[in-house]
């Protein structure tokens, strides 16, 4: 059986991870959109 | 129930949005020929690539699943669930690297088939690879007419056929760059809703009082979810869940060509593997997690079960956000992550089907004289055409289980995935053992389905069957039949379209 430390651990550091991973792919896509937007073919 | 005008608003809104931005991107980046069309010129960057990956693989079931295997299994359902679909990109990632530098010209994986085994095992992979696509559209169909008729009461068949529509006349209209925008789009609503709603769960119930809750359920048989092994990560039922969904998720990769698609339109192989590491690894990985804790988990913590609070457990899901937000706003962003991650994996399969149709199938089968303008014209055309027969199969397969067809569907395209991989790698296996796997796996999975009676193993059984008793026949096939191919041959490879590869 898991204990609170771990459940506590194991939930908020999942969130950490998708955290991680949302900021991984938004800010450089962000950057990429404006680049294309407002850059000339 | 929330008004159904407000659901309509949702749709329409969502339609002019979407379609508006696939003008747009039309206008802005004018199509140039069949590469630019179905694999957006090559040219994506990997943020892009990697925001169109997480969302694509982000199913309607994997909210509500993953929820619900956290009220099957306890805390190991989410994660369970989570490895199970993410191992068959650890697969495709290598496999697609490698298609791109030992066939730098491909656009399809039936293109790769094709050159390898022969026209006869393409045509075989081309069914499969359309049957995967069109099965997966219209689950997710099925998933959003479900979500739009529970929470606002619209009519089933409209709720599901909509949203079908949009997708596809976004992507009948920009192609797969088109897609992709739409995807980055749908990655931000669906993203932003997860971070606010996840801290939101975890900070109203308290670490604490859903471990109480959780303990409760794994030691007190009058617990009406009762489950000796929720607080286990190393459960026995658990374990067997991810097994499954291995072998379900495989073909579902292996051959769904709009992954394909999004692979070769990344600028270069570095690009590909970080966009894909990143889209799955570290953005996709951790949502069933959280979808199996924070919803699945919380629901079971709260002592709320079937019978009582909800009438199934995949109603978990939508059950934490109403309490969370209130019935309605609660609703809305709950509707919201389905509509997004059922279309966003809708347009990923028509994006493949339409590379599919217009590379593969139109010179050979219909017009082998075709101009670039008439491929693109006849790629509309059967973007259209599809969108329609899966709106119209959405409506058909109301009320039909979709667990079930998801099971069912691991027989069905596990089978070809032996032969296709060891094609790629093995220069010894031959077309007609291909052709062997795939029919022995098939037909040992079919009839464990059909034949064995104990409902509670056959679709494990055969799932297992399909996926492993191919790689057997492949193994042995190979080493006793003579058969020797030469890879060199696939470097020179030319389709009939132009295609402009850079040097990697």
């Amino acid at each position: 059986m898991v204990s609170q430390t771990f459940m506590g651990v194991y939930f908020w550091g999942t969130y950490i991870w998708f955290l991680a991973g949302f900021l991984l792919i938004a800010v450089p896509a962000i950057i990429e959109i404006k680049k294309m937007i407002f850059t000339k073919k | 129930m929330v008004s159904s005008y407000l659901g309509y608003l949702i749709l329409f809104g969502f339609a002019i949005l979407f379609i508006g931005i696939s003008f747009a991107v039309a206008k802005k980046f004018p199509i140039e020929g069949v590469d630019d069309f179905v694999v957006a010129g090559r040219s994506i960057p990997y943020a892009l690539i990697a925001a169109s990956v997480m969302v694509s693989w982000v199913w309607t079931t994997t909210i509500m699943g993953a929820a619900e295997a956290g009220m099957w299994f306890g805390v190991s359902g989410g994660f369970n669930y989570s490895w199970g679909a993410c191992i068959p990109f650890f697969v495709f990632i290598p496999l697609v690297m490698h298609l791109r530098k030992t066939m730098p010209k491909a656009t399809t994986f039936t293109e790769f088939v094709e050159q390898r085994y022969g026209s006869t095992v393409s045509k075989i992979f081309f069914v499969f690879g359309i049957g995967v696509i069109l099965y997966v559209f219209t689950e997710q169909g099925v998933g959003i007419g479900i979500a739009f008729n529970h929470i606002f009461g619209i009519p089933y068949a409209l709720a599901a056929f909509l949203p079908i529509l949009i997708v596809t006349a976004y992507i009948a209209r920009a192609g797969l760059r088109g897609s992709i925008f739409n995807d980055v789009i749908q990655f931000f609503i669906i993203s932003l809703v997860l971070l606010v709603t996840v801290p939101l769960v975890l900070k109203t119930f308290g670490i604490e009082g859903l471990y109480k809750g959780m303990v409760d359920v794994a030691q007190n048989p009058d617990n009406i979810n009762y489950n000796p092994e929720a607080m286990s990560m190393t459960s026995a039922a658990g374990l067997r869940y991810g097994i499954t969904a291995v072998v379900i998720a495989m073909g579902q990769v292996l051959l769904d060509q709009g992954y394909y698609s999004k692979a070769i339109s990344t600028v270069s192989r570095k690009s590909l593997l970080k966009a894909y590491l990143i889209g799955t690894l570290f953005a996709w990985a951790p949502i069933p997690i959280l979808s199996g804790n924070v919803f699945g988990v919380s629901t079971l913590a709260l002592g709320v079960g079937p019978g009582n609070g909800i009438e199934l457990t995949s109603e978990a899901a939508p059950y934490i956000m109403k309490l969370i937000y209130g019935g309605g706003v609660g609703s809305i962003m709950f509707v919201l992550m389905i509509f997004m991650a059922g279309m966003t994996t809708g347009g990923n399969c028509l994006a493949g089907a339409q590379a599919l149709f217009t590379v593969d199938f139109y010179k050979k089968y219909v017009n082998r004289t075709a101009s670039e303008k008439q491929q693109l014209s006849f790629g509309r055309k059967i973007t259209v055409a599809l969108g329609l027969t899966v709106g119209i199969a959405a409506i058909l397969l109301k009320g039909v289980s979709l667990l079930k067809l998801d099971i069912f569907s691991g027989i069905l395209f596990a089978a070809p995935t032996s032969a296709f991989l060891a094609g790629m790698y093995w220069r010894r296996t031959s077309p007609q053992v291909a052709v062997a796997s795939i029919f022995v796996g098939l037909g040992a999975g079919l009839l464990a389905w059909f034949m064995i009676p104990n409902d509670d193993i056959n679709w494990f059984v055969g799932n297992m069957l399909s996926l492993f008793l191919p790689a057997i026949v492949v193994i042995l096939g190979s080493f006793i039949h003579r058969y020797e191919f030469d890879f060199d041959k696939l470097r020179n490879y030319s389709p009939n379209h132009k295609v402009e590869v850079s040097e990697e």
